[in-house]
């Protein structure tokens, strides 16, 4: 593997550095304001280092809510569960759909690509998931995120790209459909699969709209996210507030800039920990060397 | 690596695949099997059902899954056209029909918002998939490891701070104390510092430079897990016959991941109108507003924001219907050529 | 790799189920238990009480707390809109289902028409002296409309306040009044002057370059900074966006005027001349805010509550002579500032009891609870011995507790000392007791005291105690009888709310391009914004609102 350095490499390694630089810069910058004095924070110019380091911020939001311990494990569970049962339902739907003799392919392709596009608003679904009994139960979180057309989408995509004759000797040897999917699909698959796990994990981590709507009267379902933006966002000033003299109560409530930086830094970093996990499935060539031997 | 020899354990014949990969990645190679003749008599497809319980079996269940959590709740756009009041039920409220859908075409800033939602995702789409495939090229060809693997950690970073504070960054940056103001002056190329977020013909770019600064790393990451299917062996071939970098960019990684990018391309050519409201709200001020106002934004303030659930519901139809046939246009078109398909 | 990853997945699968099995039956077990213990007599009523404000994590456990359900046998299950969505209320109708107290801000109508929260006049008649009492003459202001006159909400504001600061038009730094020997500062012209002189003399402060006025116009502030102070400078009251003339009953929307013509005008000159900072428009809040920390901008036009992160930064830097003192400025003389006017209790908004809910009867008796002068005196100063002490038969503040009122944000929440006051039924600061003491702790002695020693020593010069002395004082400006115009909840979805929309959206734009467009075209462009705001039938919205106004003070029984 050893070869020389090129002048393309040189000028390539030179750009990723500074792509590291700048796309690297916000963190470090929520960081350092995540750990600078609150007070201080309001003259500015805070960069990628706090000028009065604390860890004040932080000891603030944990010690404002004690439930922050169970909401992250309420979060973690449904970021696995979602996680795994979405990875399961898109493969095996993606499977279906890559199959160009499959009898409803064209139908329930048609049926999944629409959803990325239509939606009933806000009501209906609410009324759906009221009429459905999910409120207040931990299927909330799962069912109604199991499958997105993007997702399904992308995996079938991979799917098309593997070669036809893997599948269609382990028909010839008798393999019917399920084990075909598991044993030769899934193996092959694994790059997309990280890819979409990793989105599908994201999304159920970042998710907390459906906790407010649907659990917020259940606290053993509560979420890390749900209790966070409950601190980040005890004031909202809408439009409509602004002349009357509540403005004037509701922004005493602001909080300042240093916890809300403080509450993205716990929000995000356990997230942010699972795609370095994911890494390796993306490595050239990995598959399909495997193919191979 | 014990991933390797599980999966060569359940695949013996996998030797033969690797000649039927190397046509595929020179093109087209993938599509040469025909599609089943396009229109089945009633006779052949319960026949052929009948053979495929299995993919049935798998693919059922999901089919109910989308109707009943995508598809029941379309009756709400009942909604537009009707007077809608929550407290009471779809059926029964008052009828106005079409009136919601006049209101909206007559409005003339409905027609700013659509020329700059459109304006802003074609720029996005344009750039956004542009910059992911080069970054996920160059990430691939990229030699030093801790490098690579850095790199690609770190890009994606970004993606995870919310637009508040993304926002936040590229105004003071792009401020007449900015470090971009600070650069130009100092190296003279000019002499006062340039008010960037005042400029109206400017905002469309910065939105579309903002997003790609922000999502490049986290969009590139499906490309980067389409090439990490393309076969090794193409590349050796290529250095065998000499070819550059580049070269072997242009004609092995690429088209390898070509069914991707337009899977991709049409999905997101599908998703040209929603592209949200904000960023340009939080980027957006007084000076450039007609530059910056978006459906979505528009929708909010003037739909759901005023309670006017009915008008709020004839724009989100409006928006649907353009999605789906500019999604139909394409995918018909890709099909034609023969460049993969979304359905 | 894959089996192991999927038989590592399963295991920990089957572990979070074993976790949240557990804490799911925890959870209910818990709840049974409260259920039960509402069951029998003696035990707490718990009522749930929607507040859309926002608000934040709170249980009804601290000390104020604990007295109240000692006191009325009801304990608060607190909710809000979480993340600034709007939703709330219209998913509360759609479900139908309520929580027992509902406060809806503006959306109160929305309610009533769904039929989601009760009349309260019979209640009030029946068994509500304490709110009777509080509200006396006033309890007209809590009608909902002429056509249907009841009342379905209480609360919210004050009722008599006193009028012991205010940010008036404009803000100055202290220092530029001590450096010019403290002068009269009462029109644009002595603004203008006051700070070209200073910034002449001092073109860099600490180093950085000296920015004689911001504002901030790149948000919603931009009615707070540029919108209102336009208004103030033009010498008409609090009504929002609109201007109201009680004797003719006429509303008119207020930047078709031209005193907003003139001061806007002015506002372009000032940017021509370099004076106005030129990231006033675009700058972030938080810019803005670093800006003043720094001790560099001479001026603002903005209200107290917005820059209070700035002014603690500038005391803790020890540069109490870069805070800011407010100025009664109008346009000329002729004009006067009515900074310190007297709207009387404001009604509108308030709090409801819902029609579903189980216990409307001892909802109502907890709300007129509130109103009595023992329930206000508690939810104000706390728990005497505790929170405050009687001395010389007056009530004082414990010197540990009114240290942290004025410095630690959590006092409030972890005591409840004043955190129950708004949305509730209150009296304003300007009321007193049956013994004569304020019911409030924020008096005119409070406020004064508070000043920072620079504020001290220049009033000293001015011959002044507070800055509200030389605005226009409240007794010659009036009480209003319409309210303030844009606390009136108009109609969701209504033709005078659609066409007030687009009129805001339209002056914010046009009017911003004019300030900083070149002034010899000041003129065309506020007269293209006049005939494009008469294109969208700005005239309909003026009658809508003067009717408005009208039926208000009918209903309030103050037309005469």
């Amino acid at each position: 593997m050893k070869k020389k350095w090129t002048a393309f490499d040189i000028i390539l390694t030179l750009f990723m550095l500074f792509v590291v630089v700048i796309t690297l810069y916000p963190f470090l910058n929520i960081l350092a304001i995540s750990l600078n004095d609150a007070t201080d924070t309001a003259r500015g110019g805070i960069h990628i280092w706090p000028r009065e380091f604390t860890f004040a911020n932080y000891e603030e939001i944990f010690g404002s809510n004690d439930r922050l311990l169970q909401a992250f494990f309420m979060s973690i569970l449904r970021t696995v569960i979602g996680t795994v049962t979405g990875i399961i339902a898109s493969t095996m739907l993606a499977y279906t759909l890559s199959r160009k003799d499959f009898v409803l392919n064209g139908f329930v392709g048609l049926l999944l690509v629409l959803t990325m596009f239509i939606s009933g608003g806000l009501i209906p679904e609410y009324m759906l998931i009221r009429n459905l009994g999910l409120i207040n139960d931990f299927s909330v979180y799962i069912l109604p995120m199991l499958l997105s057309a993007f997702n399904v989408i992308v995996i079938r995509s991979f799917m098309d790209n593997l070669p036809a004759a893997l599948e269609e000797s382990a028909k010839i040897d008798g393999a019917n459909d399920f084990v075909i999917f598991s044993r030769i699909i899934i193996p092959l698959c694994m790059p997309v699969i990280a890819t979409i796990a990793l989105f599908l994990a994201v999304a159920q981590w970042n998710s907390w709209f459906d906790t407010y709507l649907y659990a917020r009267s259940n606290e053993a379902l509560t979420t890390l996210q749900f209790e966070l933006m409950k601190i980040i966002d005890n004031a909202n000033i809408s439009s409509g507030d602004i002349n009357s003299q509540n403005a004037e109560i509701v922004a005493g409530q602001t909080n300042p800039q240093s916890i809300k930086m403080a509450i993205t830094i716990i929000a995000t970093v356990p997230i942010l920990l699972v795609y370095p996990f994911l890494q390796k499935y993306f490595v050239t060539g990995l598959t399909l060397g495997a193919v191979k031997s | 690596m014990s991933q390797a020899n599980n999966a060569s354990n359940t695949q013996p014949e996998a030797a033969t695949s690797v000649g039927e990969q190397i046509q595929l990645g020179t093109g087209t190679g993938l599509r040469k099997k025909k599609k089943p003749s396009a229109g089945p008599d009633q006779k052949s497809f319960w026949k052929r059902a009948s053979k495929q319980k299995a993919l049935l079996l798998m693919s059922i269940p999901f089919v109910i899954w989308l109707i009943v959590f995508k598809y029941i709740p379309i009756a709400g756009w009942l909604m537009a056209f009707q007077d809608y009041k929550p407290q009471f039920g779809f059926l029964e409220q008052d009828w106005v029909g079409l009136d919601h859908f006049k209101d909206l075409f007559n409005e003339p800033m409905f027609y700013t918002a659509l020329e700059n939602t459109l304006g802003m995702g074609i720029l996005g789409l344009i750039f956004g998939t542009a910059s992911a495939i080069v970054f996920a090229l160059l990430l691939n060809e990229l030699r030093f490891m801790v490098v690579k693997k850095w790199t690609q950690t770190i890009s994606y970073l970004p993606h995870f701070v919310s637009w508040v504070i993304a926002a936040n960054i590229v105004i003071t940056m792009l401020s007449q104390e900015g470090i971009i103001n600070n650069l130009l002056t100092g190296m003279g190329f000019i002499d006062n510092p340039i008010n960037f977020m005042a400029m109206p013909e400017m905002f469309w770019g910065i939105v579309t430079a903002a997003d790609v600064w922000k999502e490049t790393g986290w969009n590139a990451i499906i490309y980067l897990a389409a090439m990490a299917g393309v076969d090794p062996q193409l590349y050796e071939a290529a250095k065998v016959d000499g070819a550059s970098r580049i070269r072997q960019m242009w004609h092995i990684t690429l088209p390898s991941i070509r069914s991707v990018i337009i899977v991709l391309l049409i999905l997101n050519i599908g998703n040209l109108i929603n592209i949200g409201f904000e960023k340009q709200m939080l980027l957006g001020n007084n000076i450039v507003q007609e530059k910056a106002l978006v459906i979505d934004l528009y929708a909010l303030d003037y739909g759901i924001g005023m309670f006017r659930y009915s008008f709020g519901t004839a724009i989100g139809i409006f928006k649907s219907v353009i999605s789906v046939i500019l999604i139909l246009i394409c995918n018909g078109f890709a099909k034609k050529i023969g460049e993969g398909r979304v359905f | 790799m894959a089996k192991k990853l999927s038989k590592w997945l399963h295991a920990v699968l089957i572990l979070f189920t074993l976790i949240a099995l557990a804490a799911c039956s925890d959870g209910e077990t818990s709840k049974e238990a409260e259920n039960e213990e509402e069951g029998s007599s003696d035990e707490p009523i718990t009522l749930t009480f929607f507040n859309a404000d926002g608000g934040e994590e709170k249980t009804f456990d601290d000390p104020v707390a604990k007295k109240i359900t000692e006191e009325t046998g009801i304990k608060l299950e607190m909710d809000y809109p979480v993340g600034g969505n709007d939703e709330a209320i219209p998913l509360m109708i759609a479900s139908g289902e309520y929580p027992d107290l509902i406060f809806a801000k503006g959306d109160i109508g929305k309610l009533i028409e769904a039929g989601g929260v009760i009349k309260l006049d019979d209640l009030i008649e029946e068994k509500g002296e304490n709110l009777k009492a509080m509200y006396g003459d006033q309890l007209d202001r809590l009608r909902n409309s002429l056509d249907d006159p009841s009342i379905y909400t209480v609360g919210t504001y004050g009722v008599e306040n006193a009028y012991w600061s205010t940010s008036g038009t404009f803000q100055i730094q202290l220092d530029v009044l001590r450096e010019l020997g403290y002068p009269k500062i009462r029109t644009l012209e002595d603004f203008e002057a006051a700070l070209t002189e200073y910034y002449e003399k001092y073109p860099e402060i600490d180093g950085q370059k000296t920015i004689p006025l911001s504002l901030l116009g790149s948000d919603w502030r931009w009615l707070i900074t540029v919108g209102d102070p336009a208004g103030f400078a033009a010498g008409f009251a609090g009504d929002g966006q609109w201007v109201v003339d009680e004797e003719a009953g006429e509303a008119t929307y207020k930047f078709l005027r031209p005193e907003l013509k003139e001061y806007f005008k002015w506002l372009n000159s000032m940017n021509a001349k370099g004076l106005l900072d030129p990231e006033s428009f675009t700058h972030t809040y938080d810019t803005y805010i670093s800006k003043l920390s720094s001790g560099r901008v001479l001026s603002i036009a903005d209200q107290d509550w917005n820059f209070t992160d700035a002014d603690k930064a500038l005391v803790a830097d020890g540069k109490e002579w870069r805070t800011y003192a407010p100025l009664p400025v109008t346009i000329s003389e002729e004009y006067t500032s009515k900074s310190l006017k007297n709207y009387g209790f404001a009604g509108g908004w308030g709090i409801a009891i819902s029609s579903t809910s189980e216990y409307q009867e001892e909802a109502f008796e907890f709300l007129d609870w509130m109103a009595s002068e023992e329930a206000q005196i508690l939810v104000n100063w706390g728990i005497e011995g505790e929170h405050y002490d009687i001395v010389d038969g007056k009530r004082v503040m414990q010197e540990e507790d009114r240290e942290r009122m004025n410095s630690d944000a959590d006092y409030s929440k972890e005591t409840g000392v004043g955190y129950y006051v708004y949305p509730f039924p209150q009296w304003g600061n300007g009321a007193v007791d049956s013994s004569g003491q304020p019911i409030t702790p924020n008096s005119e002695e409070q406020t004064i005291a508070n000043f920072n020693s620079a504020e001290k020593e220049a009033l000293k010069e001015y011959e002044m105690e507070n800055w509200v002395d030389w605005f226009p004082q409240t007794e010659d400006l009036g009480i209003s009888k319409h309210g303030q115009a844009f606390n009136y909840s108009i109609p969701a979805g209504s033709e005078l709310q659609i066409i007030q929309q687009k009129a805001d959206d339209l002056t914010e734009q046009r009017i911003t391009q004019a300030i900083l467009g070149d002034p010899a075209n000041f003129d065309q462009a506020w007269d293209d914004m006049i005939t494009e705001l008469e294109a969208m039938n700005i005239e309909k919205a003026n009658e809508l609102m003067s009717q408005k106004v009208k039926d208000t003070m009918e209903l309030w029984g103050t037309n005469e």
